[in-house]
């Protein structure tokens, strides 16, 4: 079996652990609500990570497209950018899905074959987390214009009408 | 060169232990809403006026700061027998726990509104039970310390007073009173926030939260007077302060004044032409909102008793009321205790069907939804859907008309009765389970944007679902901080979905006797764009 073989075999088990290992590093209480509640409406963080990791290990297996990576990465990463949640761990929640396969494939470290092709996954994560670096970045920028162009046109967080606008500016 | 995972290899995944009983905040920016400034504070003789910011180590509180407040806490659980109730009935069962978007969106524990309540419910033991005093900790009682004052504070102004929580208690403890209660007691040592001191202070003095005078008052009604014409060929009539006209209109002052609101402000004006109504604004009543009720209930009292004076002085018979949110919880809940008993007013009739609003025979008082889904329901409006026929509307149930006065139906009677393509967002999330703006109870300030941000995931969660499955565009809504805090909200997880009020579309949809071809909506973008909804059929 090469190591694709094996990826799409124990998928759900990997997405899994991986999934659980990001709701850890929650507060417990969150944890255990993040894990367990599955409506996605009720639930949105949940949902969002385990639709996301989900795209995100497909599109590392299959050579997905950029596009569906990166819209994952950011769905991701904008909840965790509100989150009270610093840059360096936000993105560390790609680098987990190299300790989940360390502890879950298993495989045969005399086949040379399987680890260049682990190694070369494990590029692809890496490549990965740099993206999601830039994710966050961008997410923190957009939060910053949306809070400039409300101090802009500040009336009790109310966009003023284009008469008064106009007024004021003269 | 450390390779990334190596860099991250030393960052703490694990939370922080710690049991809920350690008071611990920190006031890091874009998480915490201002301290109110001085001046506004000495406007409505607010105790202990200083120049403060949360983020100050010393709070300077008065030297018998913890005397103030347990003094404060022993009258609120004499006078509010609910309060005592909600102290002393909790089994902590947890039914709520999941409950808060706050919670949902940020996973910090102290939003859930068991724990929210609990940090006032220990103070409570400590100092009000006999367990409490006898076994401190034991008993899960806490000290009043300026730590846990500084916790109150952070938690009372993450609770958007929406009440979603109070919907699955099954003993009706009402999270949003306790928070209430909290923040009444804050006010009493003076911590209050700019975003609720200043338009309360504002109201006080001109009326109206954004501090218009009555002259740019009634400019702004020339601004929509000469707007309507344009659209329209229409030149309709706005009276202000007209005496013995048969009903006082009251909404909340961001609608004629901010944008999006100015379209269903637009929206009122042409109907009330429509139907010949014998209205009349107030330049003092001018505005129904009442940020007072995030202070506290004397403030609220006080800012809410212009609506009766201004319909006493101009001898009204009864008061129609417009697109707002927790203006309708004070109506509903509160005034008529407050200002109460209105005999002097009638029992609301419309003057155009002759239906009586038996439900407003106390506080004489109707919504505008009330009334409109009235006029359509007995067919007096000649209403044209297609001319919304841009939007893919969904309607979001703002939380106090919805859980405070149940209004359900009638904004949605009018959306369908004015546009061709509406959905529904899925039900738990809609209703008396609708999931707030985040922004309530005075929270929307532009320093506060990462807690709103958080506390709107759900709520635009939802909204991305029927984006996605049915292309909705636009979001319609029934209250101004709505209007003001969903536009920004789902910028950043939404794109692409506006915002407005139900009277917007009314507008739009409204035939109006001698109306020139309409070329446009009220935003002024041209109609005549079947093409955009019917791609996604
Ligand atoms: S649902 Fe009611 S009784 Fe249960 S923990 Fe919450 S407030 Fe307490
Ligand atoms: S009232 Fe709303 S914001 Fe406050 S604790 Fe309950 S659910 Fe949360």
């Amino acid at each position: 079996m090469g190591l694709k073989d094996i990826l799409v075999e124990k998928r759900s088990e990997i997405l899994n652990a991986w999934s659980d290992m990001i709701m850890d590093t929650y507060p417990p209480d969150a944890a255990v609500f993040y894990k367990t509640e599955k409506d996605r409406f009720l639930n949105p963080v949940g949902y969002i990570v385990n639709e996301g990791i989900g795209h995100i290990y497909d599109g590392l297996l299959n050579g997905g497209s950029a596009e569906t990576l990166a819209y994952a990465i950011d769905r991701i990463i904008r909840v965790m950018a509100v989150q009270d949640i610093p840059p360096s761990k936000a993105v560390s929640f790609v680098f987990m899905l190299k300790k989940v396969l360390k502890d879950l494939i298993g495989i045969d470290t005399t086949n040379n074959v399987i680890i260049q092709e682990l190694n070369d996954l494990y590029d692809r994560i890496e490549e990965t987390a740099l993206v999601a670096f830039d994710v966050y970045m961008g997410c923190r920028e957009d939060i910053s214009r949306i809070r400039m162009d409300e101090i802009r046109q500040h009336g009790y967080g109310a966009t003023m009408n284009p008469h008064i606008l106009k007024r004021r500016r003269g | 060169m450390n390779k990334p995972e190596e860099i991250v290899k030393d960052i703490e995944l694990t939370p922080k232990k710690g049991d809920w009983m350690t008071p611990e905040v920190e006031f890091k920016k874009g998480r915490y809403c201002y301290g109110a400034p001085l001046k506004h504070q000495q406007y409505l003789e607010l105790p202990n006026p200083r120049e403060w910011q949360p983020s100050d180590i010393d709070w300077r509180l008065p030297d018998n700061w913890q005397e103030i407040i347990l003094k404060g806490m022993a009258d609120l659980l004499k006078k509010n027998r609910s309060f005592r109730l909600f102290m002393d009935i909790c089994v902590r069962c947890g039914a709520c726990a999941d409950k808060c978007h706050f919670f949902i969106g940020s996973g910090d524990p102290k939003n859930m509104p068991v724990l929210r309540a609990e940090l006032l419910r220990s103070v409570y033991r400590r100092y009000f039970t006999l367990q409490g005093r006898l076994l401190g900790r034991l008993a899960g009682a806490r000290d009043l310390t300026v730590e846990v004052l500084k916790e109150w504070f952070y938690y009372f102004y993450q609770c958007t007073e929406c009440r979603r929580c109070s919907v699955y208690c099954p003993y009706g403890i009402d999270t949003c009173e306790i928070t209430m209660i909290g923040r009444e007691l804050l006010n009493l040592v003076g911590c209050n926030i700019q975003w609720v001191v200043e338009p309360a202070s504002n109201c006080f003095r001109t009326g109206n939260h954004l501090g218009v005078p009555p002259h740019a008052f009634k400019e702004t009604f020339d601004f929509a007077i000469d707007e309507i014409k344009d659209l329209t060929g229409i030149k309709i009539e706005a009276p202000i302060n007209r005496k013995g006209a048969e009903i006082l209109f009251v909404a909340p002052s961001a609608d004629y004044f901010a944008s999006p609101h100015w379209f269903t402000f637009l929206g009122y004006l042409m109907l009330f032409h429509e139907i010949g109504l014998d209205y009349t604004w107030s330049a003092y009543a001018s505005e129904g909102g009442n940020f007072g009720l995030f202070h506290s209930m004397e403030l609220a009292k006080r800012l809410n008793a212009k609506i009766y004076a201004e319909a006493k002085r101009l001898k009204v018979k009864w008061i129609l009321g417009g697109e707002c949110g927790h203006m309708w919880r004070v109506i509903h809940q509160y005034m008529d205790t407050f200002n109460g008993p209105a005999d002097f007013l009638e029992v609301p009739v419309s003057p155009i069907t002759g239906t009586r609003f038996e439900h407003a025979k106390s506080t004489k008082m109707v919504h505008i939804t009330e009334f409109t889904a009235d006029l359509i329901y007995n067919n007096i409006l000649n209403l044209d859907k297609s001319r919304n026929d841009k939007w893919r509307v969904t309607f979001h149930d703002s939380c106090n008309p919805a859980r405070s006065m149940g209004l359900f139906e009638e904004p949605r009677f009018i959306i369908k009765n004015t546009c061709n393509h509406f959905y529904e967002m899925p039900e738990n999330t809609i209703k008396e389970r609708t999931f707030c703006c985040g922004s309530g109870a005075g929270l929307g300030a532009d320093e506060n944007i990462e807690m709103r941000l958080r506390g709107g995931l759900p709520r635009a969660n939802a909204v991305d679902y029927v984006r996605k499955k049915h292309g909705v565009n636009m979001l319609a809504c029934i209250c101004a901080i709505d209007k003001a805090a969903l536009p920004p909200l789902l910028e950043y997880w939404v794109p692409g979905v506006e915002v407005c009020g139900v009277h917007e579309l009314v507008g739009n949809a409204l035939i109006m006797k001698g109306e020139k071809q309409r070329e446009t909506n009220l935003r002024g973008e041209p109609l005549n764009t079947e093409g955009e909804a019917e791609e996604k059929e």
